[in-house]
This record gives C-alpha cells, sequence and structure tokens, in this order.
C-alpha cells in the first residue's frame, strides 16, 4: 500500500459524512446529487490508487481508479453549472 | 511491465477538471447572493489541486517533470480535501446568513407595518407599564390626553390629569386597568386641572412577563363625549 494514497483515502473517506450532511443542509438540490456523485467518484480514485505502483494484473483497479477520476471531475463540472444556474435565479437573469 | 500511457488516465481528466474549474470560475458571487466569494474560491481552488495533479501526471508521461517537485504535486492534490470541506460550509454559511438577514428584514417590515397601523387607526393606544404609567402612545391617544410627543414615547410616572374610575375616587395612573384579566367597555374619566374632562371607553388586553405575572397592558380607547 502507498502511505500516501491511502492516508488520502481515509481522511477522504472520514471527512465524508460531515460532507454529506452539510451538502444536505444547502437549499441547492438539483447541484447535490452531481455533487456527491463527483465527491464518491473522486474517493473511488483514491481507493483504487491507494494500492501501490499499480501491480501487474491490476488492470481494472487502474482503470476503474482514472475512470472514477474522470467521473469525479465531471461531476463537479455538473455541480458546478448547477450552482451557477441558482446563483443566476436568484440575482434574477438567466444569462 | 508498466500499463501502457491512456488518454483515459490524463487527458479526459484534464478536461474534466477544467470543465469544473471554468464553471466554478463562472458562477457570480454577490454579496447577498447564495454562492460566497469564499465558497466559489474554496471550490476554485480545490479543482485547481487536480489540474496540478493531472497536468504534472501529463509532463511526468512527456519525461519532462523534475522529481524534486513530487512532494509538492503530493501535497496539492491532499489539500483537494480540505478545499471541498470548506467550500461546501462556506455554502451552507452563506444560506445561513442569507436567511438571517432575510428574517431581519421581514422584522424590520413588520414593525414599520404595525407602526403604520398604530399611528393610523382613529383609537387612541397606550401601553401601560405594571403599575399603570404610560409607555407608549400613538398619535390618537396623544392627542386625547393631552401628552406630548416626545414624552409620550418614554415613561411617563406622572401626568397632569387625574384619571377617574367609576366612583373610586382619583387616580395618578392607569394602574386600575393594569389586571390580569382583560377589560372590555371601561368607562375611565380623565380630568385636567383646569376643569376640562373627558369621558373614554376602554378595552384592554394584559401581557405578561416571563414568570407569568403581569407586565402590564395595551389599552386602547375613544371618546365617548
Amino acid at each position: 500500500m502507498d502511505v500516501f494514497e491511502t492516508f488520502r483515502f481515509l481522511l477522504a473517506l472520514a471527512l465524508t459524512p460531515l460532507v454529506i450532511v452539510i451538502g444536505r443542509k444547502i437549499e441547492m438540490k438539483r447541484a447535490y446529487l452531481p455533487f456527491l456523485v463527483g465527491y464518491v467518484a473522486i474517493v473511488v480514485s483514491f481507493a483504487a490508487s491507494a494500492p501501490r505502483g499499480w501491480p501487474d494484473g491490476s488492470q481494472l483497479l487502474r482503470f476503474v481508479g482514472h475512470a472514477s477520476f474522470v467521473v469525479g471531475g465531471l461531476g463537479m463540472a455538473w455541480a458546478a453549472l448547477v450552482v451557477r444556474q441558482y446563483a443566476l435565479e436568484s440575482n434574477g437573469t438567466d444569462k | 511491465m508498466s500499463a501502457p500511457w491512456s488518454v483515459l488516465e490524463d487527458v479526459l481528466p484534464v478536461l474534466a477538471y477544467t470543465l469544473a474549474l471554468v464553471a466554478v470560475l463562472r458562477v457570480p458571487a454577490r454579496p447577498s447572493g447564495p454562492v460566497s466569494s469564499g465558497a466559489k474560491w474554496f471550490f476554485a481552488a480545490s479543482i485547481f489541486c487536480y489540474l496540478v495533479g493531472t497536468g504534472a501526471s501529463i509532463f511526468k508521461h512527456l519525461e519532462v517533470f523534475p522529481d524534486v517537485l513530487e512532494p509538492v504535486v503530493s501535497s496539492f492534490e491532499l489539500l483537494w480535501i480540505p478545499f471541498v470541506l470548506f467550500g461546501v460550509y462556506s455554502l451552507y454559511l452563506r444560506q445561513q446568513y442569507n436567511e438571517t438577514q432575510a428574517s431581519a428584514r421581514a422584522l424590520v417590515q413588520t414593525g414599520e407595518l404595525m407602526e403604520d397601523i398604530l399611528e393610523t387607526t382613529p383609537a387612541g393606544i397606550i401601553v401601560l407599564s405594571d403599575a399603570g404609567h404610560i409607555t407608549f402612545a400613538n398619535k390618537e391617544a396623544r392627542g386625547l390626553l393631552d401628552l406630548d410627543e416626545a414624552a409620550a414615547t418614554s415613561t411617563l410616572h406622572s401626568l397632569d390629569f387625574v384619571v377617574r374610575y367609576g366612583d373610586n375616587g382619583t387616580h395618578q395612573d392607569f394602574s386600575e386597568l393594569v389586571g390580569r384579566e382583560p377589560l372590555e367597555g371601561q368607562r375611565v374619566v380623565v380630568e385636567w386641572p383646569s376643569g376640562w374632562r373627558r369621558e373614554l371607553k376602554v378595552n384592554t388586553a394584559p401581557f405578561l412577563a416571563e414568570d407569568g405575572s403581569v407586565a402590564g397592558a395595551v389599552a386602547s380607547f375613544v371618546a365617548t363625549n
């Protein structure tokens, strides 16, 4: 196991309940799901990165790690677009 | 044998996080809006941390990344976690702040509405302390009781008229109107030293202190002659 990657995964995992609880209290319901998808996907990518050095035979793990990393980025982008829409609507414009 | 470098591995994450960063940077952060500038920049910083990581990975594959920067990139990637948490918490704090501000505005508007109602009603309205002293009088009450406008907004301990309740003699205050039970249609006569008198028809509603004792009363009245 890679110590840094494992620590990063455990830190993200430990803070996940906090992020979920606070995130649910924010009244931007349409942004919550994409944000959660992005966050969980990134935590999954951390978990997949924890085994040291991508040993031979771990191609599936490697794929899961990178695919979830991409999904994490897209989830964050989706959430940011929804939050932007909320912000524009609250300011009385949809431009 | 190391696995081959794939497009999925680094280029797609760069594109995804670049898209996320652009989307975050385009979120308008205004003083009274739902997104604070703190939340916006925490989210932007968190995404930037990952752009640094994925960018460094591409440079590594191109063999142009100096090893000395490796710990720096790892630190950047680790910062994503607190930055995301701070961003979410900042959003939540802004929501709480906006709700507090909205409540305060609603309270002020309600207060102004009540003040307008009090000042425009054709009946005199006074607020009495538990001792029967006037602590507030509206415009009509000030006219009917000939109260000074400035004095009427502060506690009046002595009046320049006496108050009669039926045959109970004279009083220097309205203490007879303050009780646990509300009054309806109570006849009260106020008399000035000059001999001028005014008869009032009074309704009252007591209000209680936290310990349950009578803290005062609101009295509304009209002149009957």
